[in-house]
């Protein structure tokens, strides 16, 4: 076998790693807390909002060494023995080191312990029931708006939610047609609405804004734009306001006159028999 | 040399695939003209004085150039909204479609009167939630007569605009039924029909049923309104016309 | 003369196939249904159910595709061994390309062709959606164009790429790489190729039925291609011909992956041991396991949707009022259960082979032996295992069994050891290496570098609490075209490049392909690394039209992806110039070691003169003097002879 010395160590590869780790990591604990203020993340309105950021600071905190690691291993590779032409001896075959290949092994394990440990503290906090003085909503879903209303308050119905500051909130999702997905970023929630099916999500925001509801599942035509807002006031605003709104209109009742249901009709005819009748 | 040219040309002809698809799925999307809310002076509003604006729009089942007679006692000479009515409509003229134009555009802080002349007929609401008016400034009006709700089955369109929700404008909701005509069927004789409006050969029927009302506009902003009744084409009534803007979908610019 | 060689083939296919839907389609127009004078005559539900299965029939018959089972059933004998050559397409020219032939390696390059004509709709449909997002407002088209781009852009999209490894490699090079003479069922093979293309043929009706501003009449498909019950079943007809489409392609490649795994189970060459199959084959076999167990799921979740739709039943039909129609009494997580359990088996089944093949490059171009071939064989073979645990992560948010979440997230999480085995090995085989910065080598090392980044941020949704917050958004979507475009679609670009000598006898443009190479690669990452930043600010994904704050990361996303699709063009070319006047290439252009190598180009039919018998591992680089080829194929110079 011919020897021939080739340049290069893995030393020179680690200590590249090192810097390109320090760097990284310096780097996000300079840019992370400008990310809400760039607009990269959110606004924080509610303790799920924080954990979730808490989350995301420490999974890229993790993954800039493993990242680093492959990368730096692999480029360094690629671009200290790589040639445009055919070399024309051969690599040294590397023995499967023994020890190595468990280090590597009980480095991952160990590293997805911990995180999936981490995942599961923050998971009991989405599972946990609100305490206290709770503030219900029921949400529901329909194709392409949101609509609110307050069993506590004589049932308001509204369009445009409103909450309460540090009151924790219970929303009780559901659809009339298909599916949608309740999302406020700011608050940090996301729950689908399931036709047929009741979904519950809690949060207690803790800044007094205005912020954006969205729909994070196609829910067809214009589900683009079924979005809404939520404002986020203090506890006397609220209480002039929810005394402003009229109870909800009782449209999904089907008791009201003319309110039958419709039947929808064969569904190969539906396709233009309504145009075509000229109606 | 010879095989740069052919990489360049490559993309080039890539390039004019796309943008052939883009031209033809997108044909109706051309420039529509404004509809400026025509200047009524003040009004009184639970929010105070406000400058006070109307808009007019008509909705037709199909293209009413179609329809000789019906342009000759109606369009000429209307065009009280500011802007002429267009000669001929879309690429689409059987489709349903909100008339003059569909970028509509209103002062900020503003009270905005909006009379939609329909000369559509029903199409079932299937989600009685869009029946009720929401978010208007006063009371709905249908030829004159003041509306609570209305009846799910008897409505033809829905007038719907949606806030897109940014930090750079206050949110919109309006919501408005329109009830439909309810034209007579001619293919009964006439002296079997009670109560119907007539409708000449092509099918218009003689005079459109009148919706009225107000809403009031915040801050500056774009949005988006849209029907939400099912009276286009397709599976489900929502195809076609349904998400074209010019037809039954357009913007409202608040200014 | 040369007519008659035309009948049957796939033009007399696709002759029957269309009178066949044309009747179909009549024959419901005039005697069934209502409702067909005034929706057109082709476009209702019956119409196009019966001109859809009249249309497979037809292009069955015309193809051939029954001679055999017929005449069979009539008492003929089983065909000797020169009918069996025929039907294979021995002296037959070019014409065997455009026949039902049974040859492993006619059949490889059929689907490389379709794949390659998949994958250039896909794309044009990757182009339509960023032109609409180029800035909001919804200017290029409509919203209801716009999803049933995306329905279409997402489904085609996924078909191609659960193809493109086993259609064309797996057919054309694990028989050759295993020392076998063709598949182990010849005509299974080129009906699971025969079935893809009237799937085709189907899913090309859903532009037709109701997507452009021209043609309203359908509504177009408004779902997505995780096609969720409710929404499915409210859906224009697209959804129909979407069904259909996909239950056809969900045969064939049923079919395709229990061929490929029966083969590589049964036909290995004498000494080819389980411990001696390159990397490739396992990437396959894995991948054919997902497919043969998954994708059923699939298709009964569609065949639901299709009885809603078409008979009334109730699967999916979950609710009653708003828009939506039916009896109700459905449920909607049926569905998306259903859906995930195939779905998620999915993205590995698209991405193992990729793993397999570059790690075969990686070996071929660094001229070294794979580093640690037991743990890359245990890592596809985890990631096989895990891959059918960890469907419910899809629907963390979905509210469908929250208390099982923590297990969901357990596995999920766990499934990132397997696959960081395959880093560790892949790190393993350059290190040191004599690198040959070749084009597939390009492909190769992109790689491992989109596949860390796809991998990683994979790790965060794998993550409740980090999920609630980034699913359903643009983060979700850069996320997974890292894996998809980065990981598979590289690894398909370096596999046409690697094997494209072999297939065609031609080598690839290498300029070209340097070019190329850094515009998608370069245009792909900025593209998504932008689009993970729109998905942090809480852009959702599917949407025609968004919020004005997230206009800079769009913009950016859409000009890098025309960089991108820019580079896949210039590869298109590169492909086309280079079949038809590229350089000849030498039998083993590469200098590797593994079986398909030592066969000669073009690769005679029945592969191997004699059947090799196999002594070695086919990664024995290390001194040129003791370079060994695997097996002892015919016309192997060097390679080891023996038995």
């Amino acid at each position: 076998m011919s020897e021939t010395p080739q340049r290069g160590s893995v030393w020179r590869a680690t200590a590249i790693w090192a810097v390109c780790t320090v760097v990284g990591i310096v780097l996000l604990l300079v840019l992370g807390p400008q990310l809400a203020a760039w607009h990269v993340l959110p606004a924080v309105a509610s303790d799920r909002a924080g954990d979730i950021d808490q989350v995301l600071f420490l999974f890229t905190l993790l993954s800039i060494p493993v990242f680093a690691l492959v990368i730096v291993f692999a480029g360094y590779s690629a671009f200290t023995w790589g040639s445009r032409l055919r070399p024309n001896a051969h690599g040294r075959p590397m023995a499967v080191s023994s020890r190595f290949q468990p280090i590597w092994v009980i480095i991952s394990i160990v590293l997805v312990i911990f995180l999936y440990v981490y995942g599961l503290a923050f998971l009991n906090n989405v599972n946990a029931a609100p305490k206290g003085d709770v503030l219900h909503v029921n949400v529901t879903g329909e194709q392409w708006l949101w609509d609110f209303s307050y069993p506590d308050s004589n049932n308001v119905g509204t369009s445009q939610l409103e909450l309460v500051v540090n009151k924790p909130v219970e929303f009780s999702i559901t659809s009339i047609d298909v599916q949608h997905s309740f999302w406020i970023p700011a608050l940090g929630i996301k729950q689908d609405a399931v036709p047929g099916e009741t979904t519950h999500i809690s949060a207690t925001p803790n800044t007094i804004g205005t912020f954006p509801i969205r729909c994070a599942e196609l829910c067809g035509l214009y589900h683009a734009y079924m979005e809404t807002v939520v404002h986020v006031v203090s506890q006397d605003d609220f209480n002039t306001w929810i005394q402003n709104q009229e109870p909800s209109a009782p449209v999904m009742t089907p008791a009201a006159s003319s309110l039958t249901p419709i039947k929808v009709p064969d569904m190969a005819m539906i396709s233009d028999s309504r145009r075509a009748a000229g109606v | 040399m010879r095989r740069y040219l052919g990489a360049f040309l490559s993309i080039v002809i890539v390039a004019a695939i796309g943008v052939s698809v883009v031209l033809l799925l997108g044909a109706a999307a051309k420039p529509l003209p404004n509809l400026n809310g025509a200047d009524q002076g003040t009004s009184d509003t639970p929010q105070g004085t406000l400058k006070h604006v109307s808009l007019t729009l008509q909705t037709f089942p199909m293209d009413p150039y179609e329809d000789p007679d019906w342009i000759a006692s109606n369009v000429t000479g209307k065009s009280d909204n500011g802007i002429a009515f267009p000669s001929a409509i879309g690429d689409n003229p059987d489709w349903v479609k909100y008339w003059p134009t569909t970028n509509l555009v209103v002062p900020a802080h503003a009270l905005v009167t909006v009379t939609i002349e329909n000369y559509d007929s029903a199409t079932p609401l299937l989600n009685p939630y869009y029946a009720v008016p929401r978010g208007i400034s006063g009371q709905l009006t249908v030829d004159g007569q003041a509306m609570a709700e209305e009846d799910p089955g008897a409505v033809s369109h829905t007038f719907t605009i949606h806030g897109i929700p940014s930090a750079d404008q206050p949110y919109l909701f309006v919501s408005v039924p329109v009830l439909g005509v309810n034209s007579c069927d001619p293919t009964i004789p006439p002296d079997q029909q009670q109560g119907c409006i007539p409708v000449d050969d092509a099918g218009m029927p003689a005079h459109p049923a009148v919706t009225t009302f107000s809403f009031i506009t915040g801050a500056p902003g774009h949005y988006i309104w849209q029907c939400f009744d099912p009276c286009g084409s397709g599976f489900n009534g929502f195809g076609g016309p349904m998400s074209t803007k010019g037809y039954m979908s357009g913007t409202l610019t608040v200014e | 003369m040369a007519l008659r060689k035309l009948v049957p083939s796939y033009f007399t296919g696709a002759i029957l196939g269309a009178i066949g839907y044309l009747a179909g389609n009549w024959y419901v127009a005039h005697f069934i249904g209502e409702g067909h004078d005034e929706a057109g005559p082709n476009f209702t539900e019956q119409g196009l159910m019966v001109g859809f299965a009249l249309l497979l029939i037809g292009w069955l018959i015309g193809i051939g595709a029954f001679k055999y089972p017929i005449t069979w059933l009539f008492g003929a004998k089983d065909p000797g061994h020169d009918e069996e050559m025929r039907l294979a397409g021995k002296g037959d020219g070019v014409i065997r390309y455009f026949r039902f032939t049974t040859d492993h390696k006619v059949v490889g390059i059929q689907y490389l062709v379709l794949t390659l004509i998949m994958l250039a709709f896909g794309g044009l449909g990757a182009l339509l959606i960023r032109t609409e997002l180029i800035t909001p407002g919804a200017k290029a088209f409509p919203p209801s164009t716009y999803n049933t781009v995306v329905t279409m852009h997402g489904m085609l999209m996924i078909l191609t790429t659960i193809t493109f490894f086993i259609g064309p490699f797996g057919n054309f090079i694990v028989p050759i790489m295993i020392g076998a003479r063709d598949m182990a069922f010849p005509r299974l093979n080129a009906l699971s190729f025969a079935l893809l293309v009237p799937a085709m043929a189907i899913f090309a009706f859903i532009p037709f039925l109701g997507m452009g501003n021209s043609n309203g009449t359908g509504g177009g498909v408004q779902t997505g291609w995780t096609v969720l019950g409710p929404i499915t079943d409210q859906s224009g007809m697209g959804a129909t011909a979407l069904a259909c489409a996909v239950i056809l392609a969900g045969f064939s490649s049923i079919l395709g992956a229990v061929n490929v795994i029966t083969t590589i189970i049964a036909m290995r060459a004498p000494g080819m041991r389980w411990t001696r199959l390159p990397m490739t084959v396992w990437g396959i076999f894995g991948a054919a396991l997902l497919a043969a167990i998954g994708t059923s799921s699939f298709a009964v979740d569609l065949l639901l949707i299709l009885l809603d739709r078409l008979y009334n039943t109730s699967f999916f039909y979950a609710a009653t009022g708003g828009n939506s129609v039916g009896a109700g009494g459905g449920n909607a997580w049926l569905s998306q259960n259903l859906f995930w359990f195939f779905g998620h088996p999915e993205v590995y089944l698209i991405v193992l082979p990729a793993f397999g093949i570059v790690l075969d490059i990686l070996v071929v171009f660094s001229r070294k032996p794979l580093y640690g071939y037991k743990m890359a064989v245990l890592g596809i073979l985890g990631v096989v295992v895990l891959s059918f645990l960890v469907w419910a992560h899809h629907e963390f948010t979905s509210g469908w069994a929250p208390e099982l979440r923590f297990w969901y997230m357990a596995t999920t999480e766990m499934i990132s050891i397997p696959t960081g085995f395959v880093f560790l090995v892949a790190i393993g085989t350059i290190w040191r290496g004599r690198i040959w910065m070749t084009v597939p080598m390009l492909f190769a090392l992109s790689f491992i570098w989109n596949f860390v980044i796809g991998g990683i941020t994979g790790i965060y949704l794998s993550d409740v609490p980090a999920d609630i917050q980034l699913h359903g958004g643009m983060f979700v979507t850069a996320h997974f075209h890292f894996t998809i475009v980065g990981g598979a679609l590289m690894g398909f670009f370096a596999a046409v490049y690697f094997w494209f000598p072999k297939m065609t006898g031609r080598m690839m443009d290498e300029k070209l392909g340097w070019i190329s190479f850094w515009l998608i690669q370069i245009g792909f990452n900025v593209a998504f690394l932008s689009m993970f930043i729109a998905g942090l600010q809480g852009m959702p994904r599917r949407v025609a039209d968004y919020d004005p704050q997230f206009a800079g990361p769009n913009l950016v996303t859409s000009l890098f992806a025309y960089v991108l699709i820019a580079g896949v063009a210039i590869f298109f070319y590169n492909v086309i110039v280079s079949w038809v006047a590229g350089q000849k290439a030498e039998a083993n252009p590469w200098h590797a070691l593994s079986l398909e190598w030592q066969v000669p180009t073009p690769v005679p039919l029945e592969n191997f003169e004699k059947i090799p018998v196999v002594t070695n591992g086919p990664y024995d680089y290390g001194d040129p003097a003791e370079e060994v080829a695997q097996g002892s194929a015919p016309a192997a110079a060097g390679g080891q002879v023996a038995g």
